[in-house]
């Protein structure tokens, strides 16, 4: 507890410096570069099933500190949902989330190592992060993409994710934007040897008044195996653009 | 109007009874179409189960008391969650003669979300749990 405190901690002072995280952090032991150092990582096999406690449950989520600006904004969004506005996501259209949605949903994902990298399988929408762990920097000027640019390091067992360049499509939860400002921190870290955390530092300077911290956990299910899930095989779910719900029958 | 995190219909399963839910809704989808937690009886013969993403759907014929039937659909759980949960694509046959407890539509249309089935033996397989205090 002590260390992720900590973490938050570096992960506020870092971002009030301007700094980029991931030079606030020291990579220790392997780091997966090599087939001979993958061997020498955590064994994260099977598959990681959602808690749904977490996601779903009393204290299981919070509600981010907004600046003025994006306030306002979440309010503008809260009003509007009385007229029947915003009561429909984009997901219904099956359009995934992004991040950082895609990493709280209620399907299971899998951690896929290779050398120089660590490929995140999620389930729900079918869907992949790649998180470079071969020392490579950020992009001086990332595109804009709805998983970000992430790099990653090992800190003792962890793999800390650091992640920047989000398209601002994406919401940080529902009816809270972000600008292409925001910038992500994970540490995934295992409690026990089945049941993993994800803690994840959301920081942005223009619509976080303070670093956002959301916990997920994971169980694990050595003899699952991740399904596909083709959102367009038989959707019949529908938002229109306001966020009006709609289910088409035949 | 993006992607909403709020809870999901797999989570009302999985929170059943011991963890009070703050706001209800889907992983893929919103319940605001549904009454969500109105339970409604409709008693009628399955006409087609279809075991696909994101939900499974049952086309269900219920008689309309004129010799004639009337059409439902009825959304389900994804076949992923199901199948982890015991149903199978063979859970519900075309003939098959059911009660069916669903969450009706808000709009009033013939349509719902599916929580449990009961069979003429009386077996029941449920998608979502049973509401507080039943």
């Amino acid at each position: 507890m002590k260390a992720f405190t900590r973490h938050i901690a570096m992960a506020a002072a870092a971002a009030a410096l301007c700094l980029p995280l991931a030079a606030a952090a020291a990579p220790s032991g392997p780091q997966g570069r090599t087939w001979a150092e993958i061997a020498k990582l955590p064994d994260w096999g099977g598959v990681w099933d959602a808690d749904w406690s977490k996601l779903f449950g009393p204290g299981g989520r919070t509600q981010p500190d907004l600046t003025p600006a994006y306030a306002a904004k979440f309010q503008a969004w809260k009003d509007a949902q009385k007229e029947g506005e915003n009561l429909q996501s984009t997901s219904a259209n099956c359009l995934p989330p992004g991040m950082p949605g895609i990493m709280q949903q209620p399907y299971p994902i899998e951690f896929l190592f290779t050398p120089g990298k660590v490929t995140i399988a999620i389930e729900a929408y079918n869907q992949m992060r790649r998180v470079f762990t071969d020392g490579r920097p950020h992009p001086a000027d990332p595109d804009p993409l709805w998983y970000g640019h992430s790099i990653g390091h090992w800190e003792n067992g962890d793999l800390v994710i650091d992640t920047v360049g989000f398209d601002t499509a994406t919401e940080i939860t529902g009816g809270v934007g972000h600008s292409d400002k925001m910038h992500t921190v994970e540490r995934v870290h295992l409690l026990d040897p089945n049941r993993m955390e994800i803690t994840t530092t959301i920081t942005d300077p223009e619509a976080l008044a303070k670093p956002y911290v959301v916990k997920m956990q994971y169980v694990r299910h050595r003899d699952w195996d991740i399904k596909e899930y083709i959102c367009e095989q038989n959707n019949r779910d529908h938002s229109d653009a306001e966020g009006r719900p709609s289910m088409k029958l035949n | 109007m993006k992607m909403k995190i709020v809870a999901s219909v797999t989570a009302l399963a999985a929170a059943a009874g011991a963890i009070a839910l703050a706001a209800p809704a889907f992983a893929h989808h919103s319940t605001a179409m549904f009454e969500w937690g109105k339970e409604q009886k409709i008693t009628g013969t399955v006409k087609e189960f279809q075991w696909t993403n994101p939900h499974t759907w049952t086309v269900f014929n219920v008689p309309d008391g004129k010799g004639g039937v009337e059409e439902w659909g009825l959304e389900g759980m994804s076949p992923n969650y199901l199948g982890r949960n015991g149903w199978t694509k063979a859970s519900l046959k075309p003939g098959d003669k059911v009660d069916m407890v669903i969450y009706p539509l808000r709009d009033g249309r013939k349509g719902g979300f599916t929580v449990a089935v009961t069979f003429p033996d009386g077996r029941t397989i449920r998608e979502l749990p049973s509401s507080p205090g039943k």
